[in-house]
């Protein structure tokens, strides 16, 4: 054997033993296409389904997310409040609102599939129950808290897609308003109306009840009004 | 030099970011369950005995029970499930269809939903927005497919055949914005929707008239009658192309479409005259349409209900129409050939509040009975005894229940 072939021999079982030669199980293929934005095939989306969910029971320190944790997730039964019954509806529903996915996840692809289970590798117990989900369906506002505690917030619920406070340094999207700069359109969108009311909307309401937009919705359970009272403060509204 | 080389060729051949192609799955990809999505909460498909639809308008459920039950005493809802396109917010369910083969059945989704939200952006629920035709499977209540059409829409119906589907949009808010701006008659008419059923696509918007409400069909199809809260009836050629609406006065005293004095809301058709019995919720009478010729019959709209009469129903003879009414909460059994009372049932006293429709049951014998309730708790089913004249059961179903429907593969 020629010097060269021996070099191509090694190689090729160097590549084998790093990268590992046992076939790809759906469920770590799909825990890849759970953090990854290119789930969805539209040109604009920036979402993946981590950026509203962690995976973990419960989310980790310094995150609020706007979805529950998915652990466990594929035995509750029901999703979204008991509004959504069918685990592959209730995906398909962020699929298509917040990642601008073209279609709906077909239930046979295999990325569907891979999908799914993943979701079942991080869904252990088998009698988890559905959680309640509180939409906050009239616009009040809130008592202010604490500024460091809003500060905290906004690093644990809006820098993910927002990016720093002012500049929007890291942001997941262009198309995330900067903040709190974008309150000061309110007076001119809404003559009359407090920017701390559109605020809140905009974080209860995301995308919903005549908003649009792509951000999801804040439920009461998501995130607390003590806490969006005292990001209110921050945000100097 | 060349080890640097190996160990690059290592690092970018194992870097997952660089290969990872969301759109190209591994093909030695191994999966652990043959069945996936199986999660979820499932009802069972209908039974070979049919089943009951409730469309609660004010929760976005329906109610499914199974027929089977309908004389036990102790009949209870088989399950309530979700319906509408948004889990977020409260879409208001308005009325359901039947496919004809019992493999699907069609709900409105109205968006009127008084107290659904409200913030800087508005009043969500009032209507204002355009609504939704949905198809759901009636095996698994999924959603096949959906059609926007106006906003309110109020009653739907379907063809014999199951191919067409026929959607009126009940858009008083329509009249009231016309009126206040000082506009015509002409600008206040809301358009009846005739969708392809198999495709969920519109086929035709026809404008009917103001605030046009229940819809049936004539024998032959050729004809749809619909209740106008304009006073009025209007009478639609479907076999014209495209389609014409002819309005008829239901009395001859009548207001306008901003003040009516009859308030056209229900309809039930005889089906061995045609005849088309006008319920009016605010004059209270039940008037008589005569398809012959087009004109009403005021013999036997003689004197009116004790309460607004709502969707009725006929005996497969037409000797009788089953007719409730409001107010008395009340099931009338009226002869149609003087318009009288023959015998009634009263319902109150079995916990009906506001009663909205009767349907019989596939043998007549019996008649459910769904009320809206005070439509803060929950509203009721009952069935009728047709026979006996008593109620033989109190079914609590969702919020302001408006519409029931029997599920059921046709003989």
């Amino acid at each position: 054997m020629s010097a060269g072939r021996v070099l191509g021999a090694v190689l090729a079982a160097c590549l084998v033993t790093a990268c590992g030669d046992d076939p790809v199980t759906a469920a770590e293929y799909g825990e890849q296409l759970f953090r990854d934005s290119r789930l969805s095939t539209s040109q604009f989306n920036r979402f993946s389904c981590a950026t509203c969910h962690a995976t973990t029971p419960t989310s980790e320190e310094g995150r609020i997310y706007s979805g529950y944790t998915l652990h466990d997730a594929a035995n509750r039964g029901s999703w979204w409040g008991g509004y959504e019954t069918n685990l592959l509806d209730a995906v398909n529903f962020c699929y298509v609102t917040f990642m601008r996915g073209v279609e709906k996840l077909p239930a046979d692809s295999p990325q569907s599939r891979a999908l799914y289970e993943y979701l079942v590798s991080i869904s252990p117990d088998t009698n988890a129950q559905p959680l309640p989900y509180t939409v906050v369906k009239d616009i009040h506002e809130v008592a202010r808290g604490d500024g460091a505690r809003g500060e905290a917030v906004y690093v644990a619920a809006c820098q993910e897609c927002h990016g720093a406070p002012h500049t929007g340094a890291g942001r997941l999207t262009d198309a995330a308003s900067l903040l709190p700069e974008v309150t000061e359109d309110y007076a001119t969108l809404f003559p009359g109306v407090p920017a701390s009311l559109v605020f809140i909307e905009k974080v209860r309401h995301g995308q919903f009840f005549h908003i649009g937009g792509n951000m999801p919705p804040y439920s009461r359970e998501a995130l607390s009004d003590e806490d969006l009272g005292a990001l209110l403060t921050f945000m100097g509204l | 030099m060349r080890r640097a080389w190996v160990l690059a060729l290592l690092l970018a051949a194992c870097s997952e970011e660089d290969s990872f192609d969301p759109s190209r799955p591994p093909g030695d990809m191994t999966f652990a369950h043959p069945d996936a999505w199986t999660g979820g909460t499932a009802v069972p498909p209908p039974g070979p005995g049919g089943r009951v639809l409730i469309t609660n308008s004010l929760d976005d459920t329906l109610s499914l029970l199974e027929l089977d039950g309908v004389t036990r005493a102790d009949w209870r809802e088989l399950a309530r499930i979700p319906v509408g396109l948004n889990p977020v917010e409260l879409e208001g369910p308005h009325h359901t269809a039947v496919a004809p083969d019992g493999s699907a059945y069609y709900v409105g989704i109205s968006n009127y939903v008084p107290g659904a939200g409200s913030g800087p952006h508005g009043t969500h629920g009032s209507g204002a927005d355009d609504g939704y035709c949905l198809k759901l499977d009636a095996r698994d209540n999924r959603l096949l497919g959906s059609v926007r059409v106006d906003p309110n829409p109020g009653d739907v119906i379907v063809s014999r055949d199951g191919n067409t589907l026929y959607q009126t949009h009940f858009d008083t808010l329509r009249i009231t914005e016309v009126a206040k701006r000082g506009g015509t008659k002409e600008e206040m008419t809301a358009r009846l929707a005739i969708i392809d059923a198999r495709t969920m696509t519109r086929k035709a918007m026809v404008p009917v008239c103001p605030a046009p409400h229940a819809i049936r069909l004539s024998a032959d199809e050729r004809t749809a009658y619909v209740a106008c809260w304009s006073d009025e009836v209007a009478i639609v050629d479907l076999s014209a192309s495209p389609p014409t609406s002819t309005l008829v006065k239901v009395a001859a005293n009548v207001g306008t479409a901003v003040s009516p004095l009859h308030e056209p809301y229900a309809l039930t058709l005889s089906p061995t005259t045609g005849e088309v019995w006008v319920s009016s919720m605010s004059s209270r009478f039940v008037q008589v349409l005569d398809p012959r010729t087009g004109a009403m019959d005021p013999t036997r709209a003689k004197r009116p209900l004790g309460g607004a009469p709502m969707f009725g129903a006929f005996s497969s003879d037409g000797r009788t129409l089953y007719l409730p009414y409001q107010r008395v909460e009340s099931l009338a059994y009226i002869d149609p050939l003087t318009g009288d009372v023959r015998r009634e049932v009263e319902l109150a006293s079995a916990g009906c509040l506001n009663v909205h429709q009767a349907t019989l049951t596939p043998d007549e014998r019996h008649a459910l009975v769904v009320c809206e309730g005070d439509h803060v708790g929950p509203g009721t089913l009952h069935t009728v005894d047709l026979v006996e004249g008593r109620v033989l059961n109190t079914v609590r179903v969702g919020i302001f229940p408006d519409s029931v429907s029997i599920l059921r593969e046709q003989p």
